[in-house]
């Protein structure tokens, strides 16, 4: 008797916290594997996380598109000082953070306030082969042929150059940078893209004016891409 | 009196030394960063399942406790280290019924609770919020239900006590334990192995064994699992978290420790060997430092590894199974941590000191009772022992700076120490 309580009490805990991630993840849309949603363009890396906000999205598998990885985390420890008195003033850390949104920090910020649950990096070849270089020996990596596999204390952070390494099962929500089109026509991106067989249900084209490392070309080769995708 | 009233009257009566030892001036002594930052770490992760800022590898059940304590009985120093008083408190009488049961002696149970209760290393975090006293509280339990469960068995009755209900709950105990950190898997091991032994030996039935093995396996995994139930609302599933727990033990066990532990004691395999092993917190208040050093007794560390050859020796003698047990426990907690090249620092030596102070509990019982004057050579060794730990008190008490002649401990630490001097001048 006791053994089988123990066995369906394990199976319980296993399904109960199975189903309280899923029913946790927050989608904008349903959409078909293959359907695109209308794309969102937006000026500055920094719009992303109120328009991702404002948009509820949570726990998903955000993908960004781009040869940067916007991952460099803020500073807190300004927080934590209390010269050795109680109480310590614990309060919510979101509206620090949020207040100090750059671009460098942008997939940081949105992994940190729950809207994303992993980081995908769709990478172009040359990018995805120095990133290879760069990251091959570093403790906490894992550097394969066709991706790296890194983590933000235990969420999964994952660099791979093709659509079809994302994961199935649900929609994505995916951003297109500007930098990606440095070493990817228009044509190929848009192509890439409609052919995919993942879902997503957000989808924006971040100019990265707020980027020193994007040219003028490359944001007016996203405008290209903006008007391909808007062919229906 | 009976003998057994007196063991238990007595071992009330260290267990409350014990308390009043951890509890003693908590209120006054500040709070350390660790401590500010981990209260931080428990808002963060029940309302938002986040890891961060402190200690993102390790298990989460001090997060849930402290803010359960926060949100029903405020901020303050008592609704954050009280869980560490209550558990290191808590762990004196276990260890005692722990080092009885082993030995079959009330002496050497006595004797092993009163080294935890002065033990100067679990005193200092005792009083502060760290998992290591929480995860010790634990194993002990678990530890102890199995073999009140299984003792008969051993002794060749050939029957478990109440299987059923104290080998779930000592899955349960080693569940949570494992809930605050990785160390209680050793001891579970140990107690597992047991189990397959008595069934080798057919003093176990098939029921017996199976709800032994799920409960010393499956149900310590499900209680650890649903401690993350704040870090699957962010929307993983059961595939993220196997991955979280893969990378995040890797991380475990390559960790090197933050800048300012580089200038402190940061090797296992010396605790035994050399004394004065140390690991210090600093903070301040109102202009004025304050430091605890988490320090070793040497007068009992000393004898640790002598009283492990010393039972090694009588099993090769008795080839009684609780000498094995008792030397089992030490070697399978001991031997990882001394053997990893990572750095590791005394306060996980609690994973390992319990069962140290059953060996040399039972090592000095025995010896002395073969002595014609050995009880008053027992009682001395003890007072010298707790004289020699009431010197170093201060030290777990963030009051070792008022105290000139434990300026060595401090000075040790040096550079910081001359800034912690300047500062309280």
């Amino acid at each position: 008797m006791a053994s089988a309580l123990i066995v369906l009490f394990a199976l319980a805990v296993a399904m109960a916290m199975q189903q309280r991630g899923i029913a946790s993840r927050q989608y904008v849309a349903r959409p078909a594997p293959g359907q695109l949603p209308r794309p969102v363009v937006v000026e500055r890396m920094t719009e992303l996380y109120p328009l991702w906000k404002d948009s509820r999205i949570h726990g998903r598998v955000v993908v960004h598109m781009g040869r940067f990885l916007h991952f460099g985390a803020i500073d807190e420890n300004e927080l934590y000082q209390s010269n050795g008195r109680f109480p310590s003033d614990v309060r919510d850390q979101m509206p620090f953070f949020e207040g100090r949104a750059k671009m460098e920090n942008l997939l940081w910020l949105a992994m940190r306030g729950g809207l994303a649950r992993s980081v995908y990096y769709v990478m172009p070849d040359e990018s995805f082969a120095m990133r290879q270089e760069a990251l091959r020996g570093v403790p906490l990596v894992e550097v394969r042929r066709e991706a790296i596999t890194m983590d933000e204390h235990g969420s999964m952070r994952r660099i791979v150059r093709t659509l079809d390494a994302l994961p199935q099962g649900e929609p994505l929500v995916l951003n297109v940078d500007a930098s990606y089109m440095a070493q990817s026509s228009p044509q190929q991106v848009a192509s890439m893209l409609k052919s995919s067989p993942r879902a997503f249900d957000m989808l924006t084209l971040c100019m990265a004016t707020d980027n020193p490392d994007v040219t003028p070309s490359d944001r007016e080769a996203l405008r290209e891409l903006a008007r391909l995708l808007d062919e229906r | 009196m009976s003998d057994n009233r007196k063991f238990y009257l007595v071992l009330l009566a260290i267990t409350l030394l014990g308390a009043l030892l951890r509890a003693q001036g908590l209120s006054e002594q500040p709070a350390f960063p660790d401590e500010v930052m981990s209260a931080w770490t428990a808002e963060n992760y029940v309302e938002q399942g986040q890891f961060t800022p402190t200690m993102p590898y390790h298990p989460k059940l001090r997060n849930l406790l402290y803010y359960w304590s926060r949100h029903t009985f405020g901020e303050g120093p008592w609704s954050i280290r009280g869980w560490s008083v209550m558990f290191g408190t808590l762990s004196i009488p276990l260890l005692g019924l722990l080092a009885r049961m082993l030995s079959r002696s009330r002496t050497v149970g006595l004797i092993a609770a009163f080294l935890l209760c002065i033990d100067p290393v679990h005193i200092t975090f005792s009083r502060q919020f760290i998992q290591e006293v929480h995860t010790a509280f634990f194993f002990l339990a678990g530890t102890v239900l199995v073999l009140v469960s299984a003792r008969g068995a051993i002794d060749g009755q050939r029957v478990f006590y109440r299987a059923e209900l104290m080998l779930p709950l000592a899955g349960v105990a080693f569940g949570l334990g494992l809930a605050c950190k990785a160390h209680a898997l050793m001891p579970m091991l140990v107690c597992l192995a047991l189990v397959m032994y008595l069934w080798a030996r057919g003093r176990a039935s098939a029921p017996e064994v199976t709800v032994a093995v799920l409960s010393l396996t499956v149900l310590p995994v499900a209680v650890f699992m649903w401690t993350y139930a704040p870090w699957f609302s962010r929307g993983y599933d059961l595939t993220d978290w196997v991955f979280m727990q893969r990378v995040l033990a890797v991380t475990s066990v390559v960790h090197q420790g933050n800048a300012l532990d580089i200038m402190v004691d940061d090797k296992a395999w010396l605790w035994f060997i050399k004394p004065f092993t140390e690991y210090s917190n600093f903070t301040h208040r109102d202009g004025k430092a304050f430091v605890t050093v988490a320090v070793d007794n040497p007068l009992i560390w000393m004898l640790v590894l002598p009283s492990c050859a010393w039972l090694i020796y009588e099993f090769k003698k008795t080839r009684d199974v609780m000498v094995a047990l008792a030397v089992g426990l030490f070697l399978v907690a001991y031997l990882p941590l001394a053997l990893t090249s990572r750095p590791l620092w005394i306060l996980s030596s609690i994973a390992v000191t319990p069962f140290a102070y059953v060996m040399v509990a039972w090592m000095g019982a025995s010896i002395t009772g073969k002595l014609d004057s050995g009880r008053q050579v027992l009682a001395g060794y003890l007072a010298v022992v707790f004289v020699a730990s009431m010197l170093l008190y201060p030290l777990c008490t963030a009051r070792a700076l008022e105290y000139q002649y434990l300026k060595p401990f401090v000075e040790r630490l040096d550079p910081h120490s001359s800034d912690i001097l300047k500062m309280s001048k």
